[in-house]
């Protein structure tokens, strides 16, 4: 970019002695816009701010020429003008710079009378609509009776004069009844505070809900101490409905901020007061507000609930105190004996939820209870409540439980076995289960399971083997709950394991999550997933698998999963997923089975984004290059050439390596901070034949660099090889000695035809003292003699002090833009 | 009398008891007491949410008559098929109007069904501008219309990969241990997909306009631009004119809760920074980063594509994270989470708010909250910078161009 600029400028200053200044300011518009142009769009704020600095230095001139480029909609590409001039836009509308965003707006004021496409003016009114003030409106309001441009314009004098939505104006009689009747409300209120309570107050009167509910809603905005103590103090003379109403909304306004600590005391004791009328509606709503109320008055009036004879009031209450802080369990455990079945149930659920070891005695109290709903709550209760003391409550609880309670009071030794060392607990389940009775020793192998150690699972696989009957059952239910991957490789024996038929399908379930863990890396997960793959039956089962293997980025995963693309539907979808979830996330993945199967993925896949899917897989199928490394031909290698690059590593190379890199065989630059940075073949050479490819993007600039000194000017500490779409609208202006193949500064390249961007090029440069010769697809460009050029000065006039370095490093020289090198080799001369 | 005030007269409720579920089957409601809706918007997304309990369809609506047609074999009744939603909107046997167009019609026609007395079920994103979503906001409520916007993870479903609902996020995060202020981080490494794919064409070509579709009124207040395909149906939401890309799509999903787990519901953060490429002013592209600040220090950070640090929390606080599947990183919090509340209940359907008109879940204040932030997201996108917000003015400070972006111009004769 920089070296487009200063040869500009010295083509201008040619023949005079002059030195020349390196300040970006005296580029001219011309050099600024197309270096702009290049840039964009910016990959970063940094380099935007940057552009858009060095674009507004043009005033104008610059925004005149932008719109001068563009052209109408389907003949060509707007895209990186409409970049610079909408990024030059927002770039003035910064505050602080009121004098640029003025300049920019008369230069689209003049470019607007300029230009005679309406997409191209329409563009220019939509810019002025975002940064336009009043020196726009004559101009906008001379375009409002053109019968295409009228209603941009029109747009874009209503943002200027900051009228965009204008307030609507609605007559009550365009609307439906009830809709006018609360905007005659809404318009009646907003006066003062006191007007808005009588109306309010008048308006909870009606008979219809959403009156007063919009009633209620329209007087928020004006709410204070005083409204909700007037609306509280008149509760009474509404009816349930209206009351529920106003509960509903005092409990909605002590949400808003700051207003909690004003609400709660004058909402509470209403609430309290209004909690048992046998309206549920008004009962729910009153427990509402007591929830955002909350404290000890809030949870002793929803626990006298606990003891209603009405379901659905303790429904209402459990729900309430279960969202209340406080200890709601002690408040509700001495209902436990009095209080209905729904009542006890709620009671112990709270007691559980609370995890309240002190009102453990309640829940085993109602273990025995004569209500089975009550007595499994109980059960199930326990394990919240239960520690280290009930542990001999708890063995003999297990053996003399019901079984539908068993598992509940495994749970709960479980969880008192968590106050003991991790190393204490097999041994301590242990000695309780060899020393129950041969017939009921299974009902610990859930608890032996639960200590992890893997003496536990020993037992358990070998219980497993040799009982039957409950007792297998049993085992086989503490080996799937196993935590960990310990337990895959018996799940998966089990599975395959004809006398074992019974425990196929939980087996193979458990098999697959265990295996789908993503702590294990993706090649551990596929091989196991894979093994599943090969026993499982149902389509489901499949399914579940694929959608494992779609997360191990695994190559045989994919090629594995695209055994299935002509399975059943459900498996094949699952299939085609994980085959392209693997393939674009792994761009190093190439070859011919890999573009088989994505073709076929894309025949194939079918859910509402398959669409987009397919463009992506056509994306990455364009751009899949497969690599066979790079080898020399015959020839080359007899002439002794050497393989810099061949699209497999980058060994020979050093400089910035983030920036260059690999990608389907080739080195790709992608700019990351300012302009890319520079790559160097690793070591020195004088004299040689180097010969690459490369392909451009639009407006694409860079260069080789030989003889060069690394992280200097290779231009003025070497030379440089221009590399450049110089036919790209951005490079109009150029000069003959900025072409592509110059020795930049020194001899300019004969013009010619680069290949479109994404197609390669191949490139010969020969370096043979002071003789350089680049040739171009076959076709020689350059063929010069450097000290002869340099005679009298160079044609730029500037020093330069490493054009005859008699060695130096090679490389590639970024200037912002992508493009692509491949293929690179190079003989050295004597 | 309107069927809704024949419910609300027949006892709503109780109405609701005279014939048991347990004779029409599980999950079933007798005919009479549905309430009626009619769809404006039948391509993918009104025709993929037609089928929720507790409701008849009555009325489509499409300016794609290709669209109508299949919107009227969503149901076997024969229903009134409309081509301008204002006949919808306006049409007697209708009580919700459920608003299933691209976002650059959601402002006007939630505005319009409220003014018509209707309640309204609207599509994600609410609106596509913050000024547009506050005349929605004050029009439901200056009306006294229910409003359900139609994203349900911050009372519902397992919430992407957190591999739980948010309910007991909420808990955790409101026990206050894992301190304050709190991280919330968004992204492909947490269990959340940007969907890049949702990117706009520069350059497209002028086309001629297919013979079913009205495009005139499919743009309705939006700028008048050549028509080209990829502007319209599935492919619309990659430019600006008529949603936010990626952000606009699954913005309100992933942020709302957030929103909700932080009880930031009447709030808005005070400043978003973005990281991304430059956007083109037509075509919407993809970006790195997205933060968002709140006054206190909360923070809600987004991270695009492949973009953020694999092993960030979901939430990070002083004194504790959460990780994607709910594993949280504090010694035994789940018996510590014990002694505190649960999260207050929420109203979870609509067909109950309407009925007894409690505020739905997600409503149009909230739901308003929450499109904010996307649309504050999607202001610093296209202007590229940071910018300063006023959750109370709900303005941008010191930022004329932004604040431009906040209320924009509608195409004649449209008007909110």
């Amino acid at each position: 970019m920089r070296k487009i600029t200063y040869l500009l400028l010295c083509v201008l200053l040619l023949g005079s002695a002059t030195a020349v200044a390196q300040a970006p300011e005296s580029r001219t518009t011309t050099t600024i816009v197309a270096d702009v142009l290049a840039q964009m769009p910016a990959p970063d704020s940094e380099l935007f701010n940057e552009q858009m600095s060095a674009l507004a230095s043009t005033g104008e001139a610059g925004v005149l020429q932008l719109v001068g480029m563009m052209v109408p909609a389907g003949q060509g590409s707007n895209a990186r003008v409409e970049y610079a001039l909408s990024g030059l836009s927002h770039w003035v509308s910064v505050e602080g710079r009121e004098a640029r965003r003025l300049e920019v707006s008369n230069a689209y004021i003049k470019a607007l009378d300029r230009a005679s496409d309406r997409e191209v003016r329409a563009f220019v009114i939509r810019e002025l609509q975002l940064i336009g003030g009043d020196e726009a409106v004559a101009p906008l309001t001379a375009l409002l009776s053109d019968e295409s441009l009228g209603e941009p314009a029109r747009a874009a004098l209503a943002a200027i004069s900051g009228n965009a939505l204008p307030a609507p104006s609605i007559a009550s009689d365009e609307l439906a009844p009830d809709a006018a009747l609360t905007l005659r409300l809404y318009k009646k209120m907003p006066a003062n505070p006191a007007k808005v309570t009588k109306e309010l107050l008048k308006a909870l009167k009606s008979d219809d809900r959403r009156y007063r509910f919009a009633a209620l809603d329209i007087a928020s905005d004006h709410a204070d101490a005083s409204m909700y103590s007037t609306l509280v103090g008149s509760l009474a003379k509404f009816g349930p409905e209206a009351q529920a109403d106003v509960l509903n909304w005092l409990s909605q306004e002590s949400d808003l901020p700051g207003r909690r600590e004003v609400v709660a005391p004058i909402a509470g004791p209403a609430a309290a007061q209004l909690l048992i009328t046998g309206d549920a509606d008004l009962t729910s709503a009153a427990a509402g507000v007591l929830v955002k109320t909350g404290g000890n008055e809030a949870i002793s009036a929803l626990t006298a609930l606990i003891g209603n004879a009405d379901p659905q009031t303790v429904r209402i209450a459990a729900i309430a105190l279960a969202s209340t802080a406080g200890d709601v369990a002690s408040a509700v455990a001495p209902l436990v004996a009095t209080a209905g079945d729904a009542g006890k149930i709620a009671a112990l659920n709270l007691i559980a939820g609370r995890k309240s070891v002190k009102n453990s005695a309640t829940v085993f109290g109602q273990l025995s209870s004569a209500a089975p709903e009550v007595q499994t709550a109980a059960y199930a209760a326990l394990k919240d409540v239960v520690s280290a003391a009930d542990v001999d409550r708890l063995y003999p609880l297990l053996e003399s439980a019901a079984p539908a309670h068993q598992a509940s009071v495994q749970q709960a030794i479980t969880a008192t076995l968590r106050s003991l060392p991790a190393a204490d607990q097999y041994a301590a389940v242990l000695s309780r289960m060899n020393a129950a009775a041969p017939a009921k020793q299974y009902l610990y192998y859930p608890v032996l399971a639960s200590t992890g150690d893997r003496k536990a699972l020993a037992i358990i696989t070998e219980r497993f083997d040799s009982e039957s009957g409950a007792a297998k059952d049993a085992a086989f239910d503490a080996l799937a709950s196993w935590n960990g991957i310990a337990t895959a490789d018996k799940l998966l024996a089990i599975a395959k394991d004809p006398t074992s038929a019974a425990y196929f399908d939980r087996a193979i379930a458990r098999y697959t999550a265990l295996a789908s863990n993503p702590s294990l890396d993706g090649e551990s997960r596929r091989s196991r997933l894979v093994d599943g793959l090969d026993v499982a039956r149902t389509d489901a089962q499949k399914r579940v698998i694929l959608r494992g293997i779609a997360t191990t980025g695994s190559y045989p995963g994919m090629i594995r999963a695209g055994e299935y693309l002509d399975a059943t539907r459900a498996v094949q979808q699952a299939a085609a997923n994980a085959v392209m979830t693997i393939a674009l996330g792994n761009p190093q993945f190439t070859g011919e089975p890999v573009r088989v199967l994505l073709e076929k993925v894309i025949t194939v896949i079918d859910n509402p984004d398959a669409d987009y899917q397919r463009q992506a897989l056509r994306k990455h199928l364009a751009e899949m290059v497969d690599v066979e490394p790079f080898v020399l031909s015959d020839e080359e290698r007899k002439e002794g050439f050497t393989v810099l690059f061949d699209g497999t590593n980058m060994d020979s190379w050093t400089g910035n390596l983030t920036d260059y890199r690999i990608q389907s065989g080739t080195i790709a630059l992608y700019p990351s901070r300012s302009f890319g940075g520079n790559l160097y073949v690793a070591k020195e050479y004088g004299n040689f034949i180097f010969r690459f490819e490369f392909q451009l993007t639009d407006g694409a600039n860079n260069g080789v660099g030989i003889r060069t000194e690394k992280d200097k000017d290779a231009a003025y500490h070497g030379m440089e090889i221009q590399i450049l779409d110089h036919d790209d609208p951005a490079y109009r202006n150029i000069t003959p000695l900025q072409v592509h193949g110059s020795v930049y500064g020194v001899i300019g390249a004969k013009r010619a035809v680069l290949k479109p961007a994404g197609e390669w090029n191949v490139e010969e440069i020969v370096a043979d003292g002071d003789h350089i010769k680049v040739t171009l697809n076959g076709e020689v460009i350059l063929d010069g003699n450097i000290r002869e050029a340099a005679r009298g000065g160079t044609a730029d006039g500037r020093e330069h002090p490493g054009l005859f370095n008699k060695r130096g490093y090679i490389g590639f020289l970024g200037h912002g833009s992508q493009l692509k090198f491949r293929n690179i080799r190079i003989k050295e001369l004597p | 009398m309107k069927r809704r005030d024949f419910l609300k007269t027949a006892g709503g409720a109780l109405a609701l008891t005279i014939i048991p579920r347990s004779v029409l089957g599980k999950g079933m409601i007798a005919p009479s007491d549905q309430l009626t809706k009619g769809i404006i918007g039948t391509g993918g997304m009104g025709r993929g949410h037609v089928r929720y309990a507790g409701t008849r369809l009555v009325a489509v609506c499409d300016v794609d008559t290709r669209h109508l047609e299949l919107g009227k074999k969503l149901t076997t009744d024969t229903i009134a098929a409309y081509h301008d939603f204002r006949d919808l909107i306006h049409d007697a046997n209708v009580d919700i109007v459920h608003i299933a167009t691209p976002p650059h019609w959601h402002g006007i026609m939630s505005v319009e069904a409220a003014k018509a007395g209707k309640d309204i079920w609207c599509e994600k994103p609410m609106t596509r501008t913050i000024g547009e979503g506050k005349r929605v906001m004050e029009a439901v409520k200056q009306y006294g219309s229910k409003f359900r916007l139609n994203t349900w993870f911050r009372f519902s479903d397992t919430f992407y990969g957190l591999g739980t609902p948010v309910k007991p996020l909420k808990k955790l995060v409101k026990s206050g241990m894992l301190g304050w202020p709190l991280k919330v981080t968004i992204s492909k490494h947490t269990g959340f997909d940007w969907k890049f794919y949702w990117v706009g064409k520069e350059d497209l070509a002028p086309e001629p306009v297919p013979r079913e579709l009205d495009y005139d009124m499919w743009l309705g207040p939006a700028p008048w631009r050549p028509y080209n395909a990829h502007r319209t149906h599935q492919t619309f939401r990659g430019y600006w004119d008529y949603d936010g890309g990626g952000l606009g799509d699954m913005g309100q999903h992933y942020i709302d809760p957030v929103q909700y787990l932080l009880g930031k519901d009447n709030t808005s953060p005070v400043r978003v920074e973005i990281d991304a490429p430059q956007q083109h002013s037509d075509a919407i592209g993809t970006w790195r980063s997205i933060t968002y600040t709140y006054d206190d220090g909360c923070q809600i950070v987004l991270w695009g594509g492949d973009f953020g640090d694999p092993d960030t929390p979901y939430i990070s606080g002083p004194n504790g994270n959460v990780y994607q599947n709910f594993v949280c990183d504090i010694p035994d919090w789940q018996n510590k989470l014990a002694e505190y509340p649960e999260p207050e209940e929420q109203v979870t359907d609509f067909l109950e708010s309407v009925r007894t008109r409690k505020d739905f879940a997600l409503n149009e204040q909230n739901g308003f909250r929450s499109a904010t932030i996307v649309n504050m997201g999607v202001a610093a996108l296209r202007l590229g910078r940071t910018l300063n917000f006023d959750p109370v003015k709900l303005e941008f400070i010191g930022d004329d161009a932004a604040n431009r972006l906040i209320d924009q111009p509608m195409r004649e004769p449209w008007k909110i």
